[in-house]
């Protein structure tokens, strides 16, 4: 035990101790939201939709515009909710919850949201209000966090592995010579399981005369299941260990293995990806 | 990058790393400020711990908690943390911003007695008879306040000090906008209402410099004063006091040959939006400054770096003798 007499008094003041937990998103949520060095503080203001949950930008500092409403939480925080910024972020963003708005103070968060209700401050009707530059820092990573996605972009070549290996009529265990991997990774490659990493796509691009697109189909229910802010910690730690903190290639890469194990033969019903990825993410705590 | 210090904060643990950022953030910001009354030789270690002490509790534990959640990162935690210190050295200093604020009032109105009257705490117009009787709140006032045209973006932290060339005429004017639609208001809720619209509330949080100017009515456009200034420099070190710290920044980039949007948010690490808001806002400050000193925008630029590079050589000479905040 420290005997710093400054950290002793202020050890005796109230600090609130966030659970920092990781549920399924609901409305009402205060998270921590952050993505490639970027973060924010956000409320849930409706049940996740696909991959996608509506968020307000919240902030600690006791400012805002027409559209800010000061928040109580169950903690006995205060925030200041922008519900003039707003976005869908994708939940695998959400880092950790920090606690809940009061059902109260969630009411008159949608309030102020849906109909207009003025909120705390007056409206920043001009630049050279200082509030102005605190709006543009909130949108700033409120856009960074809704364009954030580990799924690869559209791809600009057309044609995938499989189209092009058809077209040149070359199998899937040729293919698995002429880069030196398995025959059933060259038949996920082909299934567009998974992604060719960038030293396959050269010598994919020798062998079928053509660039393929460098982008893997995922099951859409893994993906969703993925997302889901329990898995963040342990998909965080398999970046660090084997991506170098390579948040997206973490996830890139665990999909592929998880499609990989989906295609083995199974037991009738539905797949459980949640129970799946579990099971896989075990070995890494 | 990690984040221990934000990671622990986050989480409600309050340790000695937190306590020796505090400190390091503390020193660095009293070294070039006198100390406080008990200790007249400077800041002690018990005086620092004080201040943090006195931090805390004013910007309270959730509050702190809550920023360590909307950091990225241990940096932007300590610029926060810094922020705070500051505002309660300010606020020690004897300059709130609503304490300024009407000290900047009683000053703008003692230029024109015949314009503005004050009665058992209550401003109003000398020509106004109708009784104190606003009961709208402060939002309408703000609104109204908003639309005035004025030079000046921000009230001082040395209020007393700022050249009246064109600070006391904006207050005026916007103060006389207020009361003739509210008629007698107390003069804290004046204040208040002057407080907005002078971004009067966030200086520390934009770090807007406090530079020591003249009180006293400056000489005639381009007349050397006594110590070889003009009014025109004046109104150049005025004007800087009234740009933020990302805008002083701002100023030397887009000043530069090729300055650019896109260069200025690859220094401030800011998105487009961001930049561009910064550079309207630079270039309204310059034209302001143009405007006063019968300039053009590029010799108001020239005046307003040439000062900054004074200033920074300063800062520089200072920042030597302190401990440095390695984040």
């Amino acid at each position: 035990m420290s005997h710093d007499p400054l950290l002793h008094r202020l050890a005796q003041l109230n600090w609130p101790t966030p659970p920092a937990d990781h549920p399924d998103p609901a409305p009402g949520q205060l998270w921590r939201s952050t993505w490639n060095g970027v973060a924010s503080i956000v409320v849930t203001l409706a049940p996740p939709t696909g991959r996608n949950v509506a968020v307000a930008v919240a902030s600690a500092d006791q400012t805002g515009d027409e559209g800010t409403v000061v928040a109580d939480t169950l903690l006995g925080m205060t925030v200041a909710v922008w519900t003039t910024i707003t976005a869908d972020i994708k939940f695998f963003t959400l880092e950790h919850r920090i606690t809940d708005l009061t059902a109260a103070s969630l009411d008159t968060v949608l309030d102020v949201r849906l109909n207009g209700t003025p909120g705390a401050w007056v409206p920043i009707v001009d630049e050279l209000d200082d509030r102005a530059l605190i709006r543009a820092d909130l949108v700033d990573r409120i856009e960074a966090l809704a364009n954030a996605d580990w799924l690869p972009e559209t791809p600009t070549a057309v044609a995938t592995v499989g189209d092009l290996a058809a077209q040149a009529s070359i199998t899937p265990s040729i293919l698995a010579r002429e880069l030196g991997i398995t025959p059933g990774d060259a038949r996920r490659l082909t299934q567009g399981h998974r992604a060719p990493s960038p030293t396959e796509i050269s010598a994919l691009t020798e062998l079928l005369g053509a660039v393929p697109a460098s982008t893997a189909t995922f099951d859409e229910a893994l993906v969703a299941s993925m997302d889901a802010p329990e898995f963040r910690p342990a998909l965080q730690l398999v970046a660090d260990r084997h991506h170098a903190g390579d948040d997206v290639a973490a996830r890139r890469s665990f999909a592929g293995t998880m499609m990989a194990m989906a295609a083995r033969p199974r037991e009738q019903g539905p797949r459980n990806w949640r129970a799946m990825i579990r099971d896989a993410l075990l070995h890494e705590d | 990058m990690a984040s221990g210090l934000r990671d622990r904060v986050a989480g409600g643990v309050i340790d000695e790393a937190f306590v020796e950022a505090a400190r390091g953030v503390a020193r660095k910001l009293t070294g070039s400020r006198p100390g406080p009354s008990s200790s007249p030789r400077g800041w002690s270690a018990d005086d620092i711990d004080d201040l943090i002490h006195d931090a805390v509790v004013k910007v309270g534990p959730d509050r702190i908690v809550l920023a360590a959640n909307a950091a990225s990162n241990d940096v932007e935690f300590r610029e926060w943390l810094s922020t705070t210190v500051r505002s309660v050295l300010d606020s020690r200093a004897g300059r709130t911003p609503t304490g300024r604020v009407i000290r900047a009032m009683d000053d703008a109105s003692r230029e024109e007695p015949g314009r503005f009257v004050l009665t058992r705490g209550y401003w109003a117009l000398t020509n106004d008879d109708r009784s104190a009787s606003w009961r709208e709140g402060r939002a309408p006032l703000v609104r109204l306040a908003w639309t005035i045209p004025t030079t000046t973006v921000q009230i001082s932290a040395g209020a007393a000090k700022t050249p009246p060339m064109a600070y006391r005429r904006d207050i005026r004017a916007v103060a006389a906008a207020v009361l003739e639609l509210a008629g007698p208001l107390r003069k804290v809720d004046l204040a208040e209402v002057l407080a907005e619209r002078f971004n009067a509330l966030l200086a520390a949080r934009f770090d807007y410099l406090d530079l020591d100017t003249d009180e006293d009515a400056p000489p005639g456009p381009g007349t050397p004063d006594i110590a070889g200034s003009t009014a025109d420099d004046d109104a150049a070190r005025w004007m800087l006091g009234q740009l933020t710290a990302d805008e002083r920044r701002a100023l030397g980039v887009l000043a530069a040959p090729g300055g650019s949007i896109r260069q200025l948010m690859a220094h401030l690490g800011c998105t487009k939006y961001r930049a561009e808001l910064i550079h309207r806002r630079l270039t309204e400050k310059v034209r302001r400054l143009a405007e006063l000193s019968h300039d053009d925008d590029h010799a108001a630029t020239a005046r307003l770096l040439e000062i900054l590079g004074h200033h920074d050589d300063l800062r520089r000479s200072l920042d030597q003798d302190e401990p440095r905040d390695v984040a």
